[in-house]
């Protein structure tokens, strides 16, 4: 079955998800390794943001449990919840701001939440910071609704550094980003692996992978095609990832090394059966992430 | 728009004030007005039921509301031992002497606890035991009017009033009519040894004093509401004394349509009822201006009874049945009168439109 | 056939339970909310102030109007049956006790439920409520009980001022049709009007707002995903609210006077 790492930060042990009577994870177990860049890739509908969603415990999978540091989600105190939000953030597809807030308040609601201690002099300083990181020059007093899909995306993403937290989840960061903000955003990926903290990213843009990504996962079809270090999945010759690959490989390679870890190739425990294969059918056209 | 959401907390704020600020108001308004924060002083009586007198019932005094019973209870004498309050501005009125009385409606509308002051100097001290009238304490300060007890103007009692000797009349006038018919059932039967002239003169008494109280009943008519158990009592007297009236009619009337057992009598010359027939009708006279009399007194009667409404179809019934049976001593009698050989014999009476009917028809008006 | 009807029956015993779960978790928020000093305390100005102050204006027509059609219909009809005082009752049975509370439920779930339920669906199919789990705020604690609270507390001021216009305001009003003299108009009001007439016409609103509040929320939150889901659950949020409503009025009715 899985990898056996040495400190997940985030495990899920044989995850099912079900979305609108259609199965979109199907016992899905990987381990995300604690301070490392892993990308998860995966055609349209194969179920990317179904497992982003469900390790940042957004979705609570019908079976199978999902850990935080050998945790079980399912499991938290409303403290150890609070705590374990704390030190995640998610940035959604469509960045998901709220629209009836101004953009100081959806930078400032997290730090109201978890430093309430923070004077509002004190969070506007530290919304200014993170603005600044990301590159948004925009008011503060606008709403979502007047900016651009990539100021918006910026916005996001300055609401998931606020907190400066040790694991983020990031869904599709680069849509809608023109070339000067997709750079930007690189640095910040950047220099949150360089910080230490974990990442977890869906993308489908293989220049980020190739540049960010010290870990792969790929999925297909709601099951785990494949997961390990970048060179390993790459040089590996699966056929469910193989396309994948291919394109990673066109690239060539990376001038870092990689970290320690053998190559882990998941394949399914047992063939799906009759109505999972149907599902699959349904779950392509069904999920858009 | 942008007003309101910036002045939210302001606006917000003055639209909750306001309202709780009116509500407390409004129940003020109610506190004051039902007398939540007046103080009470607490009294005691007893009476011998406690109908009529559960908790909350006001107690009035001249038409006001001064206080309301508290609490009732059933004593080991089976006695109802009742606290009641007064309140504060009535209280001086609770003088030595002052007594409750429990006043029932007549036609059912309920009943009054009515609160009469003691004619005394002394304000009685909170807690006092308070008499109801019809206890003996209660009737002692009555009979010694320590008590200021109002005259009852209300109509109801002023009707009742009238109509008590009205319905004795015509309850006595019946007895005598009936004496009298007993006599003539005797007379016809042979039997009748006595004096028919006395009997005459006993019943002409009766028969005067009716007029009058027919007279008194017609001021009656305006005021329309009656005490319908006495006035049930009264009338089933006067029913009892129709229904022997009706009992002697049937027996008069056998008796003349028996003519083997009438005729031989009627010859007899020595037999009573010669001298019955030879008085030129004056006997005759005599009844049949009574059994008028009667007649225009249940008229009355049905008059205010008519305008006692629909609530007492059982008393039109009775009257109904008193006036059908009088009608039947009148033709009766009239038959008598063309007697002897029943010359023109007993009158078919034109139906009268029923008593009864016309008060429930009166209601749809 | 049976089958189907199981199913449907166990669909339907699931969703109440759901529904119920939700009330439950709403209520027990609702407790941890004055506790703690929440962000909430502005969506719960902002809630009262559209579902309550903004529905004055339309409220205060309504209770203006019927109060002065019964005032001026009363003393016309009433004195021909001897019935004058009827007045009184029939104005505190309907604006106070039974009409004044329902009205203004009608009048706040057609603003404001649709509203909730449309806001709340919104937010759900552009992942706002994920946003918010996302950064530990819990959506029923942040976006229901303000909402729970403030249509609670809408409805009973509301209800507050349809009593005062309903019985006060249309005096005034009938003053300029009809004149009734004040003294002997307020007196008679005030002794007819008992507070447990006034406790229950509150005590409806209270619950009328709890049912509006929960329902609208809880279907604002069925939507999934399509944005097609929103109009079908602001729909679905009036036609429940009023049920539940016009039912939870009669059982309180029937246990008042049965």
């Amino acid at each position: 079955m899985g990898e056996e790492a040495a400190n997940p930060v985030i495990e899920l042990r044989s995850v099912t998800t079900f979305s609108g009577g259609y199965q979109i994870l199907k016992d899905v177990s990987v381990s995300f390794i604690e301070g490392a860049t892993t990308a998860v890739l995966g055609s349209a509908g194969s179920g990317k943001s179904a497992l982003l969603k469900t390790a940042a415990g957004l979705v609570v999978p019908d079976s199978g449990s999902v850990l935080f540091r050998g945790a079980s989600l399912a499991s938290f105190s409303e403290d150890e919840e609070r705590y374990f939000r704390s030190r995640t953030s998610f940035v959604f597809q469509d960045s998901a701001l709220w629209a009836n807030q101004t953009i100081l308040n959806n930078i400032a609601l997290p730090l109201r939440v978890h430093r309430h201690w923070m004077g509002e002099s004190e969070i506007a300083e530290r919304i200014r910071e993170v603005l600044a990181r990301v590159g948004y020059d925009e008011g503060l007093a606008l709403r979502p609704a007047e900016l651009s899909a990539g100021e918006q995306k910026l916005v996001s993403i300055a609401r998931a550094l606020v907190l400066d937290p040790e694991l983020v989840f990031l869904d599709e960061p680069a849509s809608g980003l023109d070339e000067d903000a997709k750079e930007r955003v690189q640095e910040v990926l950047d220099s949150l692996r360089d910080a230490g903290k974990s990442v977890l990213l869906v993308t489908n843009d293989m220049g980020w992978v190739h540049r960010v990504a010290d870990r792969i996962v790929i999925i297909r079809d709601g099951r785990i095609a494949a997961a390990g270090l970048y060179d390993e999945v790459v040089a590996s010759e699966v056929p469910e990832t193989a396309g994948l690959v291919a394109r990673l490989r066109a690239r060539g390679a990376r001038a870092r090394n990689a970290p320690e870890s053998p190559v882990t190739v998941v394949r399914p425990a047992r063939e799906p059966s009759e109505g999972e294969r149907s599902a699959d059918n349904g779950a392509d056209e069904e999920r858009g992430s | 728009m942008k007003f309101r959401i910036k002045h939210a907390d302001r606006i917000v704020g003055l639209f909750v004030l306001v309202a709780v600020g009116l509500l407390c108001a409004i129940v003020i308004l109610l506190g004051a007005n039902q007398r939540w924060f007046a103080k009470n002083y607490e009294f005691k009586s007893r009476f011998t039921s406690g109908t009529g007198i559960p908790p909350g019932t006001p107690i009035l005094m001249r038409g006001f509301q001064i206080g309301k019973i508290k609490k009732i209870t059933l004593t080991e004498e089976n006695q109802v031992d009742v606290v009641f309050d007064i309140y504060d501005t009535y209280y001086p009125k609770v003088r030595q002497h002052s007594i409750l009385e429990l006043s029932v409606s007549p036609i059912g509308l309920g009943s009054q606890l009515l609160f009469h002051p003691g004619k005394g100097e002394e304000v009685l001290a909170e807690g006092s035991y308070i008499p109801a009238a019809d206890t003996a304490e209660g009737q002692a300060v009555i009979e010694q009017e320590l008590a200021e007890i109002p005259p009852r103007d209300d109509t109801v009692s002023r009707l009742i009033a009238g109509l008590n000797p009205l319905l004795e009349n015509a309850s006595r006038t019946l007895v005598t009519v009936n004496r009298t018919l007993t006599e003539v059932n005797r007379a016809l039967a042979g039997q009748s040894t006595g004096p028919l002239g006395s009997i005459v003169g006993d019943v002409s008494k009766a028969a005067s004093e009716l007029p009058r109280a027919v007279a008194g009943a017609s001021n009656l008519i305006e005021d329309v509401e009656g005490r319908t158990d006495a006035l049930l009592t009264e009338l089933q007297g006067i029913l009892a004394s129709v229904n022997e009236v009706s009992a002697s009619l049937a027996k008069a009337a056998k008796e003349m349509e028996d003519p083997t057992g009438l005729v031989p009598k009627l010859l007899d010359p020595k037999g009573s009822l010669k001298t019955f027939l030879d008085d030129n009708n004056a006997l005759y006279n005599k009844v049949l201006g009574m059994m008028g009399d009667v007649e225009r007194s249940i008229r009355s009667l049905r008059e205010i009874m008519g305008s006692l409404s629909s609530e007492m179809p059982k008393i039109a019934s009775l009257l109904e049945e008193g006036k059908t049976t009088l009608q039947k001593t009148q033709d009766v009698l009239e038959g008598l009168a063309n007697n002897p050989l029943l010359r023109k014999g007993i009158p078919e009476r034109q139906e009268q439109q029923s008593l009864y009917r016309s008060i429930r028809e009166g209601d749809f008006q | 056939m049976i089958d189907s009807i199981g199913k449907a029956v166990r669909g339907k015993l699931d969703s109440f339970l759901y529904g119920l779960g939700f009330f439950v978790s709403v209520l027990r928020e609702t407790g941890r909310f004055f506790r703690r000093r929440q962000v909430g305390y502005k969506v719960l100005v902002m809630q009262i102030l559209f579902t309550g102050f903004e529905a004055l204006r339309i409220n205060a027509v309504m209770s203006l109007g019927i109060g002065a059609a019964i005032i001026v219909i009363g003393t016309s009809l009433l004195p021909q049956f001897g019935q004058s005082q009827l007045l009184y009752t029939i104005l505190i049975i309907v604006i106070t006790r039974e009409l004044g509370p329902l009205l203004t439920a009608f009048v706040v779930i057609a603003r404001s439920g649709t509203a909730i339920a449309t806001e709340l669906g919104t937010m759900v199919v552009s992942h706002e409520i994920e946003a918010y789990l996302s950064v530990g705020v819990n959506p029923i604690s942040y976006l229901v009980v303000p909402r729970f609270l403030g249509m609670v507390a809408s409805m009973l001021i509301l209800t507050i001022y349809f009593n005062i216009f309903g019985l006060l305001g249309s005096f005034l009003v009938v003053q300029v049709v009809r004149p009734v003299g004040f003294q002997e108009y307020f007196r008679n009001l005030l002794t007819t009007l008992t507070v447990s007439d006034i406790l229950s016409g509150l005590g409806k609103s209270v619950i009328f707002g709890a049912i509006t509040s929960v329902v609208a929320t809880y279907q604002g939150f069925s939507v999934t995903r399509a944005s097609t889901e929103i109009p079908v659950a602001g729909i679905r949020a009036v036609g429940q609210s009023f049920m539940l409503c016009i039912l939870a009025d009669v059982v309180i009715t029937l246990m008042q006077y049965v």
